[in-house]
């Protein structure tokens, strides 16, 4: 039975609980995060991404649309940028992947994207976000990062949902 | 591999994805200077030149002597100056749109820069 299965089965408490602990797991994520050192500038891996593709597959639309914003501010006071730039960027990027993948996951579009799809345009949806509001911002023309963008939102996707998947299939009768 | 679990529309959507960054690589970086021009600093005068088919030599008079800049189709040069250790004629050719070569004692900078028509956007300072 995998991970996606066991919350869709079981009780509203234990979904509670479950949805408790992969908010931890995506705020632990976020601090792995920022030790992995970053060669290309401003390109990261996006782990939280696995515990929102988890999410995404697994709950409801206003749980699936609250977790970036919880995540989002537990892990930026845990690192003290908390309604910084970065802050912003970050936390409009993530809502709109995850709109995004809930579209891609929720309607029927299901039948032809696998999590490695649905990983995938989550991940480029939100670094169009960000290099919009980047563009917004700071009013420049940024045109020229644009297919390194999109080259390493299709990498970053893919690992994510390596591990997603990993994630989601690991789980045979722990318990919550 | 994680290549087998992928379902049709996965593939789909890279593929298109990858076209979409080519057309960006390929499209909107070229086209971004319509228009390039060639400054030239020397002693606190600013001449503007543009590049040309036929090389040709300008001499420009700087604060210690001459400087002769050699401008090609697509480059620009320093071939002499009246410098002691003459660093701006060995840098060589300059291609690029940002790129210079400057000879301190002389006081003589040569710069390109790009110019967007469409956008009217002018590069004088990127900072990250």
């Amino acid at each position: 039975m995998s991970l996606i299965e066991f919350i869709k089965n079981t009780t509203d408490k234990k979904k509670r609980k479950v949805y408790i602990f992969l908010l931890a797991f995506a705020v632990v994520l976020n601090i792995i995060e920022n030790i992995i050192p970053k060669p290309v500038p401003w390109f990261r891996i996006g782990l939280t991404k696995i515990a929102l593709i988890i999410v995404v597959y697994s709950f409801e639309f206003k749980y699936i649309l609250l977790f970036p914003v919880l995540r989002a501010i537990v892990g930026f006071s845990i690192t003290g940028l908390l309604f910084t730039p970065v802050f912003i960027w970050s936390l409009s990027g993530s809502i709109v992947s995850a709109v995004v993948m809930y579209i891609i996951v929720h309607t029927g579009l299901n039948k032809f994207f696998s999590i490695y799809g649905v990983s995938i345009s989550g991940a480029v949806f939100h670094s169009l976000t960000q290099w919009l509001l980047i563009i917004y911002f700071f009013n420049l023309n940024f045109s020229v990062i644009l297919p390194a963008v999109l080259g390493l939102a299709v990498i970053s996707g893919l690992i994510t949902a390596y591990i997603a998947d990993a994630v989601i299939r690991y789980r045979d009768g722990g318990s919550f | 591999m994680f290549i087998k679990k992928f379902k049709s529309g996965d593939i789909f959507l890279v593929i298109i994805i990858l076209i979409a960054g080519m057309y960006f690589l390929f499209t909107g970086n070229l086209n971004r200077y319509t228009d390039k021009e060639i400054v030239i600093r020397a002693d606190k005068k600013i001449i503007k030149e543009h590049f040309s088919k036929k090389v040709r030599k300008i001499k420009v008079n700087g604060a210690r002597g001459f400087s002769v800049i050699e401008i090609g189709s697509n480059w620009v040069r320093m071939s002499d100056s009246d410098c002691p250790n003459k660093l701006c004629v060995k840098q060589g050719k300059i291609y690029k749109v940002g790129d210079s070569v400057i000879c301190l004692p002389n006081k003589v900078s040569i710069t390109i820069a790009g110019r967007n028509k469409k956008t009217e956007e002018e590069v004088d300072a990127v900072c990250h």
